[in-house]
This record gives C-alpha cells, structure tokens and sequence, in this order.
C-alpha cells in the first residue's frame, strides 16, 4: 500500500477523549466536583494539621484570657445571704474560692450544686451580683424535731431530712424528741400529737414510732402511753380528757393502753398497784 | 410479503424512535465529495403536554454542523474504511462541539449501493366490513416480494397508495367501509455490502446507526416542495460521485435510482483534457465553470497556474474551452438521467416538474440545458429551510443532510407500527410466551 498524504483528522483517543468530555455527567464532575474536592481536601488537611491546632488553641486562650482579665467580670466578694453563722462559714469553706477570680472561670452551676449537696440548705440560688460579688442566696431547712439514731441525735426537717447533728439531746431542749424506724418520714403527724398533749408537756420525753405503724408517747417519769396504728388523735385526745377531768397520768402507772379504743387498759406500777389494793378506790376506777 | 421484511422495517422504525426519543441525533450525510454532520435536537413540546410524547411531530433544531472533506469513498460506497472513519470522526467532532453535547446516534444516508424500486401489490379482504388497523397491518404482509437477491438489503418500504374495492387513491383508508384492501407499495433495495460498510464505520465512530435512507430519496423530502410531492415530480441529486435520482408523487415516493456520474467526472474531464492538476480543475470548475456558452466566454480568459515547475511561463485558456470540456460530460449524466427517467414511467405522472439539486446542480446554465435534454419544467431546488442552520449549510450540496433531518423528525413509515395479524406470526408469539415463561420461572 502506498503511502498516502492524510488529511488531518482527530486520532482515535482525543475523538474520545472529546466525547466523554461532553457527557454532562463527566463534565459537570471535573467541573464542579473536583475544585470542590480538592477544597474540602486542603481544608481538611489544614485543619487536621498538629501545628495549626496548636495555633488555634492557643489564639483561643489568649482571646478567653483577655476576656476574663476585664475588669469587669472580676468577682471579688461572696456574699451569702440566708445562712446562719456556721452554716456560711461551711459555705464558704467548701466553695475555697480564690477571689479575685474572673467570672468565666467560675462554674455557677458548679457552685450551685456543691451547695445544695450541704445538709442544712434546702434551695440555693447563685448569681453575679453588682460591684464584683457573686451572691449566694442560700434557704436553710429548720429543724422541727430530734430524731434518736442508734448513737447519735440528728435535727429533722418537716420532710425528714436531716438537717444536721446535735451532740446530746439537752443541745436542742426546745425541739421534741422522736425514736423509732421511720419516724422521720411522718414528722407532721408526731407534731400533731404533740400538741394534743400540749397539757402533759413538761413530762413528755418523746414519741417512738412502733414497728414502723404506730406511736409510743413516753412520758416521764415512766409511762408510756401505746397509741392506736388507726386515729391515734382520737385516742390521744380522749386521754387527755381524762386526765384533763381525773388526771390519770398523774397517777402511778406504768403504761396507758390505747390501742384498742372500746377498752383502755392502764397498767399500774408495783407501787402504785400496792397503793390501790391498800386504798378504798370507787369501783368504776378501778375497772379502768 | 414475508415477515422477515415486515420484521426488519419496524425494527428500523423503533430504532429510530428509540434515538429521537433522546432527543439527540447526528445526521450524517456521507458522499464522495464531502460529509457533513448535522447535530439535531429534538425539543419535547412544552406547551402540549398530551403531544410531549410523540416526538415524531415535535420540531427540531439543528445545534451543530460540520463539513468536511471526504475521504475514502468513490461513488457513494466506502472503499477505505480508515480514511472514512477519520473523516467522520473529524465531521462528528467538529459538529459535537459546535452544539456542545455528545451524540450517540446517528442516522446516516448512503448514495451508492445502486438502488432498485419494486412496486409491490398485496390483496385482502377485509375482515369486519370496516378497515381496521390489523387489516393494514395484513395488507401490508400480504404484498408478495420479489426475490432481490440474498446479498440486497431492502431499505425502505412504504405503501403508496391503498385501495379499498374499487376506490383507489386513498392515502388512510382506516375507518373506511369495504370489502377487499390493496395497497401499492415502493420497495427499495441496495447492495448489501455498502450498507455493512457504513453501519461498521458508524460503529467505530462509537455511535450507533439508528436509520438509513437513500440519499436521493432524502434530497427529494428537502428539495422538493410540497405541491411537487404531492402532483409528482422528480428530483436529481448530482451528487460528486454519483447522480441520484427520485420520484414522488402523492407525497411518497414511488422510484428511486442512481447514476454513477457526478461532479467528480467533470472535475476529471478538466483535468484530462485541459492538463492540470486535479486540485486546480476542481478550482476553475467551481470558480469559472458552466455549461451555456455565450459570445463573451471566447473572450474570458482563466489563468491556470503551472503544473510543473520547470514550466515559467503562465497558461491561459478560454472559459469557452472550458465549458466546452464540462458540457459535454454533464449532458451525458443528464441523459443517462433521463434514460432511467423514461424507463420508470414518469412521463405518466401529472406533474412534470424536475428539480435539481446537489452539489453538481450549482453549476450555472445547468438549468438551461436540464431543460433541453430532459424536456421539462426544471428548476434548481435549495433544500428547506430548517431551524438553527447555519447560512453556510443551505446551499444546494446540503440538500441530502437536510433531507435526513426531515426524514427523521417526520418518517413516512408509521404504518409498520400495526400488527402483524396474528395468523402469520402465531407460532413465533407462542415461542416467545414460552420463551418468557422459562426465563422468568
């Protein structure tokens, strides 16, 4: 075959290689695709890289440091408000803060909840305050009531929770006694009783809380009056109408028994029985 | 007809069907002087949403165009299948980046592989009284065919005319009450070889051949206008390497043939009989060519620039010379021309117009002489206008890609689309069924 002079035409490979470049699909790749990946890939790369992390990081700081050292988030006081003496010196020895501090760096609630873990604070509240104080507004529980632990006497709130610890009872004279498992959990109802027997109140030595159902009134200098499990002010109350009218309790005996409400039943000392075999007593006293 | 036939047409019409649904196709017009690539899209129908579908209607636009050079193929067939590939290569991308898409199909026409009409007739009657659409569907396979040859291809073959008893004339007989169908229809065949060639060099090109026409049948859709197809007229494509030739009547047509003469004969005579190079000739043919003589031709010199080197001084020749080398050869193409004219029974037809067209046709005073030699009504036929076609591409040698173009967008084959009845294909349906059920069970 002789050679021959060719006129000049695409080779086989570029015709295509023009072909696939116009498919759209292709196109709109290389087009759009692969600037887009190769950006997402310098990004990447750029972030991923140690040094720049490193110099973020520390851009960051040195903006949070600038930040915090502004004058006016400096806190420079604690101010806590309805605390009691020793309660606010705990407050203040838990939270240890090392004032001046900015106020970035404290954790509110942090704060907040390190308080509430105390026993005596029933809610607390803290906020930045005027003039760089940060203010604790603290609501303590009150104590209603001494409840006897096995060796030691704890100061209960209304709810039953332990408020703090005394060391002997005389330490809080002035709040009733209770004993018992689970007496804390009806503090309301050892209350109500208690002001039923308002009248016996300097003798009453406190109430025990009987197989977790029922109260014992302990009276001084040795009675004990068993209430019923059911209306235990009823039967409280009917007592004291009786010694209101005969003073019972005043008499010699050892235990008062309630707990069935058709028949009271009073248990006598050995004395006190002595003192009535000896006596001429009316016969309904003594069916009682 | 045989159903081998009835097969084969409609599997060109889904092919092409399939392409345009794309709505991307190359049309590839590959002669022997040039090729071009006309790069259409096909623009579903916005504002119809019902005829969104059928792109068959839908207007198209040409996006892209492309000419180049041919290499590799003498009268109308491939004879280098490197050369062409390289060439259509060259067309395709040119045209693909014009429009800035890539095309996958491509519908291409063939002017050589010496095309041969047979009128074919086919009888039945109808079945309900009134003609349905399987009634034509059986007309169409009751057409006995001839027996053109193992090694022809029949490429297109459309229904003329039908009949329905005596009535005939009718171009849809559908819905129409009688007794006994026939139809008159043109078969058209070509060698075989020519075809295989084109449909592996397409191939090659990595796209696919989606449809084939005969060129000068596509030079006739674009040439001719509306009142020619329909009261009958012929349509001459002088081509470079071949002449092509088609004649329509009732909007169809009913002949095709083909001269193997052209414009490269012409270009050959000059060279021949007036001594100088091939690429010199083609250049005084198109500058200073033509084929009427008149007393100021004696007087028009052409300066022809040396053959050889050693040749100092300048030969000048008359363009009365010239003509008088050029005409000779276009009056033997015209009468070869109207030798098969005579031989197809044209003279019957009503209308007698015959329209030239094709590169060869731009030749001035052609014309005048087509008139003498063929004795009747001649005009030079511009192909129609199409939208999106560059100036550059609407002379007379584009007649055939735009023809393609319209040849596509509104085929005359929609009457494959009937079934076959049912009584010829019974047995090929149950292989099929049964074909189905053990794939799928």
């Amino acid at each position: 075959m002789l050679p021959v002079r060719r006129d000049p035409a695409p080779s086989r490979i570029k015709y295509r290689l023009e072909r696939l470049w116009l498919t759209p699909l292709i196109r709109r790749t290389v087009r759009t695709g692969l600037p887009l990946l190769a950006l997402a890939a310098l990004l990447g790369a750029t972030i991923a890289h140690p040094r720049v992390q490193a110099e973020v990081d520390a851009a960051v700081a040195a903006v949070s440091t600038a930040l915090a050292a502004h004058p006016d988030l400096t806190v420079t006081a604690l101010d806590i408000q309805g605390a009691s003496a020793p309660l606010a010196a705990e407050i203040e020895r838990r939270l240890a803060l090392d004032l001046p501090q900015s106020a970035l760096d404290l954790d509110l609630t942090g704060l907040r909840a390190a308080i509430a873990l105390l026993e005596p604070v029933a809610d607390v509240e803290a906020r930045y305050g005027t003039d760089g104080r940060l203010t604790v507004v603290v609501k303590e529980r009150v104590p209603v009531a001494i409840l006897k632990g096995p060796d030691r006497f704890d100061l209960i709130d209304p709810g039953g929770v332990r408020t703090g610890t005394i060391p002997h009872r005389l330490a809080r004279p002035d709040l009733p006694l209770l004993a018992g498992v689970d007496a804390g959990l009806h503090v309301a109802e050892a209350k109500r009783l208690l002001a039923l027997a308002a009248p016996v109140k300097r003798r009453i030595r406190g109430l025990v809380r009987v197989g977790t159902r029922r109260w014992n009134l302990v009276l001084a200098p040795d009675l004990t009056v068993l209430l019923p499990e059911n209306a235990p002010e009823a039967a409280l109350r009917r007592l004291m109408a009786l010694q209101a009218a005969k003073a019972l309790l005043d008499r010699d005996l050892v235990a008062g028994e309630l707990r069935d409400p058709a028949r009271p039943v009073v248990r006598l000392s050995p004395g006190g029985l002595a003192a009535v075999l000896g006596t001429d007593i009316p016969p309904e006293e003594g069916a009682l | 007809m045989s159903s081998v036939l009835f097969e084969s047409q409609r599997a060109m019409r889904q092919r092409r069907e399939a392409a345009l649904r794309r709505g991307l196709v190359a049309i590839l017009d590959i002669g022997s002087t040039k090729i071009a690539c006309l790069v259409l899209q096909f623009a579903p129908d916005r504002a119809d949403p019902a005829r969104r579908t059928s792109l068959t209607h839908g207007a198209f636009r040409v996006v892209g165009a492309a000419t180049t050079r041919s290499r590799g193929v003498r009268y109308g067939e491939i004879t280098a299948m490197e050369e062409t590939e390289r060439a259509i290569r060259t067309a395709v991308q040119a045209a693909q980046k014009m429009a800035g898409l890539r095309v996958d199909h491509a519908i291409a026409c063939l002017s050589g592989g010496a095309p041969r009409s047979y009128g074919l007739t086919g009888s039945v009657r109808v079945e309900n009284g009134e003609v349905a659409e399987p009634d034509i569907g059986h007309v169409l396979t009751a057409c006995d065919v001839p027996d053109y040859g193992a090694d022809r291809e029949a490429l297109h073959a459309l229904p003329v005319n039908f009949a329905l008893d005596d009535r005939s004339g009718l171009s849809d007989p559908r819905g129409q009450i009688g007794a006994r169908l026939t139809v008159d229809m043109h078969l058209l065949t070509v060698d075989g070889i020519p075809v295989h060639n084109l449909l592996h060099c397409i191939r090659r090109c990595d796209m696919e051949l989606a449809g084939l026409a005969v060129s000068s049948y596509a030079a006739g859709l674009s040439a001719l206008v509306e009142d020619e197809q329909e009261l009958g007229a012929a349509c001459v494509d002088i081509g470079g390497g071949t002449t092509g030739l088609s004649i329509f009547a009732k909007r169809q047509m009913i002949f095709a043939d083909c001269v193997a003469m052209g414009g490269h004969h012409l270009t050959s005579d000059i060279c021949q009989g007036l001594e100088m190079p091939y690429a010199t000739a083609e250049r005084i043919k198109t500058l200073h060519g033509g084929v009427v003589a008149t007393g100021a031709d004696d007087r028009d010199f052409i300066e022809i620039p040396s053959a050889f080197e050693e040749e100092a001084e300048r030969r000048q020749i008359t363009r009365a010379e010239l003509i008088g080398v050029m005409r000779p050869r276009m009056e033997e193409i015209l009468e070869e021309v109207r030798a098969r004219l005579d031989a197809s029974g044209f003279e019957c037809l009503p209308g007698q117009r015959v329209v030239l067209t094709g590169g060869g046709a731009q030749v001035p005073g052609l014309e005048t002489l087509a008139a003498r030699i063929l004795g009747r009504n001649v005009r030079i036929g511009k192909p129609l206008r199409v939208q999106g076609l560059p100036q550059a591409a609407t002379g007379t040698a584009f007649a055939a890609a735009v023809g393609l173009a319209l040849f596509s967008s509104h085929p005359q084959d929609e009457c494959w689309d009937f079934e076959m009845p049912a009584d010829r294909i019974g047995s090929r349906r149950m292989r099929r069924a049964i074909r189905w059920i053990r794939q799928n069970w």
